[in-house]
């Protein structure tokens, strides 16, 4: 606007850049104003707000944006059934940035203190969570976390939706022992170098361990590593029967192109993943993953009319061209828990709806899903998927619901969690020390 | 360390020398000759990468030709490859280097310390388009059969670089003679190197400083493209992907010696090769879990501390009349 003014050349120019100077400061000062204006006036008695927490601009902006359009949808469905009490969920989406340890708790605090929302769906990463916990314990927030993770945690003011480790890694592990899963006995331990990867290796080692095992190696790369040629030379040497891999983000594609140009093919050693999902398969030549195996407790391949309806509702919104995974999956179906526990209460006090998580169950994209009133935890089928040449899963192996179990003993011994049991709650067992 | 291990160190230090050369071949024109602080550098590789997806694509640009060829009534089943990729990422990422120094650099020759801001924005603006355009996630790309997997009489040896490394090698030497040509054995070369380092004078003797500008600008975006093209099939292909080669592109060109060709050259192969081999020695003789952190943690290390001692970079100018 001000260069518009500058472009004038009459006498009254000066005054006129002055008249659109003031103009333009009072807009700007006005913006503010008018969002907090639009806010108010949803703001009534027949609506409740709702956090969304997931990055949609950083690194992980590319993984934590579909959780948000899952949420958004299963909101969008709820709404249109009449909502949650009677009240229509309105959600108040933060961009927390893809910054873990700054922005993440800020949002999350403002989430909890401005907005005063009943509870909040988010996060991805487990230094996201971790930094995020504290504020919702100390504020007696809710948060639902959809993804997989690495245990040794719980919390009264988190729902965990994902798997816990006994419900994909070491379910995973037995799978690949056992005879229908080729009695593999060499395995070799790849991943990013950070919380998540070094916890499950630590339960995976503690695990073989107790089968007289050893794995042949344990390597790790940063997050967004490229160069490969090493760690395949090192695997050549190690010629282990089987890669457990925990690495994440983009690196995947890297490591499998790599994989694919030393001749290293899924027949004669697969590499099992537990963070790549349809999602992040996108992104890569289907020639080079044929063949690998990821575990996980849903895929969009999963053949039952509930699915079916899930993904189909999922690419009208979105699009056909987008794929549903296990985290988006388990975001949609968590929105779905918490109006679950809030009908059960008759209230959105977070107190209220806590003491009826344990009673939760509903018919999931992935199947009959229930929380733990002990650790709120979900009970899930572990399932084992093979890369098929459209980049999609073909269901190999696929187990009853597991309870879940966020201290699997042989890794954290006499550590347990039970909110039920005001007792018992979270007992502390044998100090553990992760990483070398 | 035994000889196979000796041997695949060896082959690890051409493929990542030749992949750090060229990623840095460019900047070490624009930045190192042109004294132009390229922060769109990766970014340019980054549109070099896509221009590779739009062209190689099946359902981008052949589908779009074999539609137009259908129209006039000729059946046709066109497959591009990354052969013809190449050459189309090398114009068009040329062209908007080009356009970039018309509009943009041609004013910022005499306040370096700005071109760094200037083209940084640029660079956002690329990643955005390209993110608003393609989406953030990553494309994925296609090799042709003849560079997929190792060639035969390589396999099972220590030397068992796979196709498409060696392609890069190939590429690599190409692009780095051509160059050397082209400063070293030609007219437009001479004056190149006559408005680089004088010029007032260069301008006084009849050369266009405004066209031999612009031509190198757009030459050397030319070749971050190809950079880009080459890379993103042995990596991966997203809108922000030029983060992750500018920083090394960067050390390579000053490692290497401002100004001086022969300085991208030696920069990458140090590099590459120190790095190669650190990690090979960390991974045979030490229980380390992450060596390749650790080797990049080495060698950076070792090149500041060269450049503590050497200013200059390997390569030093001898010339008075620069700064």
């Amino acid at each position: 606007m001000i260069h518009h003014s500058d472009s004038t050349r009459t006498p009254g120019s000066t005054l006129i850049r002055i008249a659109w100077t003031v103009f333009a400061g009072l807009f700007a000062a006005m913006l503010p104003f008018v969002g907090i204006g639009c806010k108010k006036s949803t703001d009534s008695d027949n609506t409740v707000k709702v956090g969304i927490l997931h990055s949609q601009t950083g690194t992980m902006a590319i993984s934590e944006k579909p959780l948000i359009d899952a949420e958004m949808l299963a909101i969008e469905e709820i709404n249109a059934a009449g909502g949650v009490l009677g009240k229509k969920i309105v959600p108040v989406v933060e961009d927390p940035e893809s910054k873990f340890t700054t922005v993440f708790p800020e949002k999350a605090k403002k989430l909890l203190l401005q907005d005063k929302v009943a509870v909040v769906f988010g996060c991805w990463t487990s230094v996201s969570r971790k930094n995020v916990l504290p504020v919702f314990e100390e504020h007696n927030g809710l948060l639902f976390y959809p993804v997989q993770y690495e245990g040794n945690e719980s919390s009264r003011n988190i729902v965990y939706t994902g798997a816990a480790p006994n419900q994909q890694i070491i379910p995973a592990v037995d799978w690949l022992l056992s005879k229908e899963g080729g009695s593999r006995k060499k395995f070799y331990l790849l991943g990013s170098n950070y919380v998540f990867p070094r916890t499950a290796n630590f339960i995976i080692r503690k695990h073989l361990k107790e089968k007289g095992l050893e794995p042949v190696a344990e390597e790790y790369t940063e997050l967004g590593h490229k160069e490969y040629q090493q760690v395949v030379q090192n695997i050549k040497k190690a010629n282990p029967d089987v890669i457990f891999s925990t690495i994440n983000g983009d690196s995947n594609i890297n490591f499998y192109n790599e994989l694919a140009a030393a001749g290293i093919t899924a027949d004669k050693v697969p590499v099992v993943a537990v963070s790549v999902g349809e999602d992040e398969l996108r992104g890569l030549d289907p020639s080079k993953v044929k063949g690998h195996l990821a575990a996980w407790n849903y895929f969009q391949s999963l053949d039952t009319p509930k699915n079916k309806e899930f993904v189909k509702k999922f690419q009208a919104k979105y699009g056909a061209d987008r794929v549903t995974d296990d985290p988006i999956a388990a975001a949609y179906a968590q929105v779905y828990y918490w109006k679950i526990a809030v009908e059960k209460a008759g209230a959105f006090d977070v107190d209220k709806v806590r003491a009826k998580l344990g009673e939760v169950e509903f018919d999931a994209p992935e199947g009959r899903t229930k929380l733990s009133g002990k650790n709120f935890h979900t009970h899930k089928s572990f399932m084992m998927g093979r890369i098929r040449d459209d980049k999609q899963f073909d269901i190999v192996y696929k187990t009853d619901p597991i309870e879940p179990d966020p201290y699997p003993q042989i890794a954290f011994p006499g550590w347990s969690c039970d909110w039920s049991d005001k007792n018992k709650g979270l007992v502390k067992g044998t100090p553990v020390k992760i990483g070398s | 360390m035994d000889s196979t291990q000796f041997g695949e160190a060896l082959s690890n230090s051409l493929s990542s020398s030749s992949i750090l050369i060229l990623a840095a071949l460019g900047l070490a024109i624009t930045f190192g000759v042109m004294r132009v602080i390229n922060m769109a550098h990766g970014d340019m590789m980054m549109l070099g990468a896509y221009t590779a997806y739009v062209v190689t694509d099946r359902r981008m640009l052949p589908r779009a030709l074999n539609h137009l060829l259908g129209l006039i009534g000729i059946d046709a089943d066109i497959d591009l490859n990354i052969f013809v990729a190449i050459p189309a990422s090398f114009l068009v990422v040329g062209f908007v280097g080009y356009l970039l120094e018309v509009c943009l650099i041609q004013f910022l020759y005499d306040r370096p310390l700005d071109t760094l801001l200037a083209t940084w924005g640029v660079g956002l603006i690329m990643q955005q388009s390209i993110n608003l355009t393609f989406g953030a996630n990553l494309v994925p790309m296609h090799l042709p059969e003849m560079l997929q997997g190792t060639p035969e009489i390589l396999q099972g040896t220590a030397f068992a670089i796979p196709s498409l490394r060696l392609f890069i090698v190939g590429v690599t030497l190409f692009c780095l003679f051509g160059v050397y040509w082209w400063f070293f054995q030609t007219m437009s070369g001479l004056k190149i190197r006559a408005v680089v380092q004088n010029r007032e004078m260069a301008a006084a003797l009849g050369v266009s400083t405004r066209q031999v500008d612009s031509i190198t600008f757009a030459f050397a975006s030319g070749l971050a493209g190809v950079a880009g093209c080459i890379l993103a099939h042995l990596y991966n292909t997203k809108y922000n992907m030029g983060g992750d080669y500018v920083v090394d592109a960067f050390t390579v060109v000053i490692l290497g010696g401002m100004g001086q060709l022969a300085g991208a050259a030696g920069g990458g192969a140090a590099i590459g090769t120190g790095n190669s081999f650190i990690e090979k020695l960390l991974s045979v003789f030490t229980k380390m879990d992450s060596p390749a952190a650790m080797a990049k943690f080495f060698i950076l290390v070792l090149v500041v501390g060269f450049l503590l001692v050497r200013p200059s970079g390997l390569f030093a100018t001898k010339e008075r009349s620069y700064d």
